[in-house]
């Protein structure tokens, strides 16, 4: 018996070992590989580096020793517009690497779109939003059905919100698929106004954390009336989407009425508490004084350190906070408004 | 006789069988990490990375860094995280009562001036002496506090903290400028369903680092760092990627994780007086999870985010392993209601006897097998052929099982090492059976009985330094 399982361990390790041997031989293939990949992507970048950048940077004559006979070429050029694309923000250049990658790097792309391989797949996809290959959008959204993982998803539903924006809002009320908030935050910072408004119309419809996402984007966004779609929100059910909008107001930072806001200053939550404090530093402090003193005084840290702060931004804030100092029995709205008070002084 | 002869077989079969059993469960492991790193082997991970920084919606988090008698690292710590690529962060040193000149190297290099400020206190700390603020890099804080040690510190550091979440790193540790973003990235995409996630650390001696950057990538010549190398990459492929994957990970290392404020400050923050803080506090969020019965995650980031120093000599590997290992025991035992307790779902009942059995206990059983061979060996018959057995499963254990992690990791890179250096590191996986798998052993065991014996001990790894201009020096 034991003589039997010796012999069984013995041959799993010789197979064991086979397998190790027969990766390191692999990986010393590829090793070798790589380095004869890497010295001829170096030769093309050496070899058209400054040809690409008269040409992109310097309006100078195209070359067709730019254009990429091999892999290798293809992979340069990927490199060197790369850099260009997270680098430089000249509208010309970059219109010339979208031209350039549309007239040849789009059958490597189409083909590579086909991999089986989900890396490669991906990676094409982000080189297409990259190069803004416009004339691979199609294609994107003919194999779109290969393509099932979430991740691949999101990149191109980003390619539609690139090159077909109008169907874009349609796709994702029809899609089952849920994206996590930065995503749709991405996705939603990439419409334009009149897109963004016809997507606020279907504001209920959308999933919760696209509801949410599209409250971050929207004050970020130039469009009419960003203020009175915030406004509105106010009244949800959801608290997570109130205090999301009266974020959203504070960041704007234009406030035209005060009432709205006047509830949340009993609110339960003080979350709601502080971002109505802080929107209260936007407005003339004859007008909110008595509500910050309350604030000032309430049993949350973070509130009363918020109230502070909105008092002492205030023109005359610095006196006041000195007068609320003498006045209140508070000890804990004291200190705070001693150090706030103590933090201004420093900076004046 | 016969009774002697019943109990070495008893003894015999009881070792095999477990031996079996971790073969098994690292095999397992192994082949679901293998999975994941397949899929995404040609994935353009700088891409992900970008994505991020581009857009203005990351959560901003405040890093803390405890530091005790750090003044050998602490500059070029602190250096590689000014250089983070992040939207919004700030720095917060806190400096534990450090008897060197810690606190003097941070005020005089970054020019740091006290000042006032209110703390909440959260949770209950030592008494904070002294704030500090950089004049040139004003997110930068320093915090001077009475000595409580590494628990005491990082909570100091909650409490001084303004953001959402917090990181905590090692004074020692350098970062790639992208790690946090990379360590942020499950807890972003999952919308705050990852409460922690802790990076991938890999061990820097004798790299090239200058100012908190890796500018080379060199194996080291110290024959035990590069069996630390190898641990390490076993202890990746073999336990983190998979546990990871059904959120049965127990331990995010130290050296660089992220945690959700909250959730810390609502568990009481790191434990003080004991010896494995942060796996303590990784266990303890996951029993509040299940307590709660909340849907949420802590996970593992398997892109190497984190540099730190690995010790160079046996003494100072003795003391960290033994710390290590009395760690892992005392957090287990603080917890011992999870175990086997369906309560806690694939925790109690997977996670933590994984942790114990395997990882707690394991070392006195392997160290039983090393006695039992080198018996069997002068007994002859029957036990000879049983140490043999033995010492075939010590071999897929230690050896080819650290050979397919190397080889793996390798493959699995985008950029290939060197040939040379990989066969460097299979050649001395040979001898791992032979010397450094024994004495770690041993050191282990030796936590066992510390924490048996309730030593307490705050080791100190003496450090050369990462950077270069240190080390020459």
């Amino acid at each position: 018996m034991i003589e039997l399982s010796i012999n069984v361990v013995l041959i799993i390790i010789s197979c064991l070992l086979f397998v190790c041997l027969f990766q390191i031989i692999m990986l010393s293939i590829m090793y070798k590989k790589e380095q004869k990949e890497l010295q001829k992507i170096n030769i093309y970048i050496n070899k058209t580096e400054k040809i690409w950048y008269d040409y992109l940077m310097n309006d100078g004559p195209f070359t067709a020793r730019v254009v990429p006979k091999s892999l290798s070429d293809i992979l340069a050029i990927e490199r060197i517009f790369l850099s260009y694309v997270k680098n430089v923000s000249d509208p010309s250049a970059l219109k010339k690497i979208q031209q350039f990658a549309n007239d040849y790097l789009s059958n490597h792309y189409e083909s590579e779109l086909k991999s089986r391989n989900w890396a490669r797949r991906m990676n094409a996809l982000y080189r297409i939003i990259d190069f803004q290959l416009e004339n691979q959008a199609p294609i994107c959204i003919r194999t779109s059905k290969k393509m099932k993982t979430s991740k691949e998803q999101f990149q191109l539903y980003k390619v539609q919100s690139i090159f077909n924006k109008e169907e874009l809002i349609n796709d994702l009320m029809d899609s089952e698929q849920t994206f996590s908030e930065i995503e749709y935050k991405q996705l939603f910072s990439l419409l334009d106004s009149v897109l963004f408004n016809q997507l606020f119309e279907r504001f209920e419809s959308l999933q919760k954390s696209a509801q949410y996402a599209l409250i971050d984007v929207l004050p970020t966004v130039s469009t009419v009336g960003t203020i009175e779609m915030l406004e509105s929100l106010l009244t949800s059910e959801d608290s997570e989407i109130r205090i999301r909008a009266l974020k959203g107001i504070e960041s704007v930072g234009v406030i035209y009425n005060l009432d709205p806001f006047i509830p949340f200053i009993q609110s339960s939550l003080w979350e709601e508490r502080l971002m109505v404090t802080k929107i209260m530093s936007h407005i003339p402090i004859h007008y909110t004084y008595d509500y910050l003193k309350s604030l000032l005084e309430d049993e949350n840290w973070w509130v009363r350190s918020e109230a502070a702060k909105s008092i002492v931004v205030q023109k005359e804030g610095i006196d006041i906070l000195e007068r609320f100092m003498d006045e209140s029995k508070d000890r804990y709205a004291k200190e705070m408004a001693n150090e706030v008070l103590a933090r201004r002084l420093n900076l004046i | 006789m016969k009774i002697i002869e019943l109990l070495m077989m008893f003894f015999a079969v009881g070792i095999l069988f477990y031996m079996v059993l971790v073969i098994v469960t690292y095999g397992l492991m192994l082949f679901t990490s293998l999975l994941r790193l397949r899929k995404e082997h040609l994935l353009d991970k700088s891409e992900i990375s970008e994505n991020y920084i581009n857009s203005f919606h990351s959560k901003p988090v405040s890093i803390i860094v405890p530091a005790y008698n750090e003044e050998v690292g602490i500059v070029d710590s602190v250096h590689s995280l000014l250089s983070l690529r992040y939207p919004e962060t700030e720095i917060i040193i806190v400096n534990d009562g450090s008897t060197d000149r810690t606190q003097e190297i941070l005020i005089e290099h970054f020019q740091m001036k006290p000042i006032q400020k209110i703390v909440r206190n959260e949770i209950k700390t030592k008494e904070i002496i002294q704030i500090y603020q950089s004049t040139i890099h004003p997110h930068c804080l320093l915090v001077e506090k009475e000595n409580g040690g590494k628990s005491d510190a990082l909570n100091v550091g909650i409490n001084v903290s303004k953001y959402p979440y917090f990181c905590t790193i090692d004074g020692d540790s350098i970062l790639d400028e992208s790690s946090l973003l990379r360590v942020m990235q499950p807890i972003i995409l999952s919308d705050g369903e990852v409460i922690a996630a802790g990076g991938n650390v890999r061990i820097a001696n004798d790299m090239n680092m200058q100012l908190g950057s890796v500018f080379g990538t060199n194996l080291s010549k110290n024959y035990l760092v590069i069996m630390q190398i190898i641990e390490y990459l076993r202890a990746f492929l073999m336990g983190r990627i998979a546990l990871s994957k059904f959120n049965l990970v127990l331990i995010i290392s130290g050296a660089f994780s992220v945690f959700s404020k909250k959730w810390v400050v609502d568990a009481g923050g790191y434990t003080t007086g004991i010896i494995g803080e942060d796996m303590e506090l990784v266990v303890r969020l996951h029993r509040i999870i299940r307590e709660k019965k909340t849907k949420k995650r802590i996970e593992f980031v398997p892109e190497p985010v984190c540099w730190t120093e690995a010790p160079q000599s046996l003494t100072v590997l003795r003391r960290q392993r033994r710390r290590w290992h009395q760690g892992l025991i005392e957090s287990l035992w603080k917890h011992k209601k999870m175990m086997f307790n369906p309560k806690y779902g694939r925790i109690g009942l997977l996670s933590v006897p994984y942790f114990l059995l395997i990882e707690g206990i394991g070392p006195l059983i392997e160290l039983g097998g090393y006695i039992y061979i080198t018996f069997a060996f002068f007994q002859g018959n029957i036990y000879y052929e049983i140490a043999i057995l033995l010492l075939l499963l010590f071999v897929i254990y230690g050896v080819v099982f650290s050979i397919l992690a190397i080889l793996f990791e390798a493959w699995s890179l985008n950029k290939y090492p060197k040939i040379s250096d990989v066969l460097r590191m299979v050649l001395l996986s040979f001898t791992e059976i032979f010397w450094y798998r024994p004495i770690t052993l041993l050191w282990r065991c030796e936590g066992l009985i510390r924490f048996l014996f309730k030593k307490k001990e705050w080791g100190k790894m003496e450090r050369v330094g990462l950077s270069k201009k240190e080390t020459s020096a």
